[in-house]
């Protein structure tokens, strides 16, 4: 109990930060009207999880790399309030873009990080 | 560095407290529908909304506490990692009608409830202002 504790605050203390910073500097180098760095971070975690599922880890370990980091580095939050962000100025086109990549990417790239899992 | 160290421990609060939302819930819930990271995500989503039209809007919080609550805690709290898992995992179960479903709710409740959140946060605010002002006169 008290080692999931550790291993997930582990996880979460850097995947909640790597996506601070990370974000932080996508954005000061796309100055593009439309969230990118969430984009980029979302399709880049669920790609990394497919991946490390198959690995075959310690189940701490499991725990640090999947509920802890890559579930901080992750966000369900940001990329839904963006999107309510971009419809509240009317950026209808955006909207949709955005969710259909999103929810896209992630499917897709999960899949492909499981692939790559299992033939290494 | 205090920013760091906030982000970080603001992260570990709510990526622990998505793991015990899931595990309590998946005592409810049973093991083949994800019921827990749709609740910590749908619930987050409302929160954020709130927060980003009303609580980060007051001046009461500075950017650094900010950023701690928002980026920190909420984005930790909810994932879209475990979410893209799960669904591809009902899939390859053959649950596609239950895959189609989480998929459907996360995509519609997520979007309900951050706009709701950040609806009545921007209301509750406007409101507050005008207090504000009528108290100046």
């Amino acid at each position: 109990m008290w080692m999931d504790v550790i291993s997930i605050a582990i996880g979460a203390f850097f995947g909640a930060n790597a996506r601070y910073w990370l974000s932080t500097w996508i954005k000061s180098r796309v100055k593009w009207d439309f969230p990118m760095a969430t984009l980029i971070i979302n399709s880049a975690g669920a790609f990394v999880l497919g991946f490390v599922v198959q690995l075959q880890l310690s189940f701490d370990w499991n725990l640090l790399l999947t509920t802890g980091f890559l579930g901080a580095f992750t966000t369900f939050s940001t990329f839904k309030l963006e999107s309510v962000q971009l419809h509240a100025e009317r950026k209808w086109k955006k909207v949709i873009l955005y969710q259909v990549v999103t929810y896209s990417a992630g499917l897709a790239l999960v899949v492909a990080g499981m692939f790559l899992g299992s033939v290494l | 560095m205090k920013r760091f160290l906030m982000i970080g421990v603001a992260g570990m609060a709510g990526a622990l407290c998505r793991y015990f939302v899931g595990m309590g819930i998946g005592v409810f819930g049973g093991a083949d529908f994800p019921l827990g990271t749709l609740i910590v995500n749908l619930s987050g989503c409302f929160v954020l909304g709130f927060f980003t039209t009303y609580l980060f809007r007051l001046t009461i919080l500075n950017t650094d506490l900010v950023i701690a609550i928002g980026t920190g805690f909420l984005g930790a709290y909810t994932t879209f990692s475990t979410f893209s898992l799960e669904t591809v995992r009902l899939f390859e179960s053959g649950d596609a009608i239950l895959a189609v479903t989480y998929l459907g709710l996360s995509f519609l409740g997520g979007n309900l409830l951050a706009w709701l959140g950040f609806t009545l946060g921007e209301r509750r605010f406007v409101r507050k202002r005008e207090a504000v002002k009528e108290g100046d006169l």
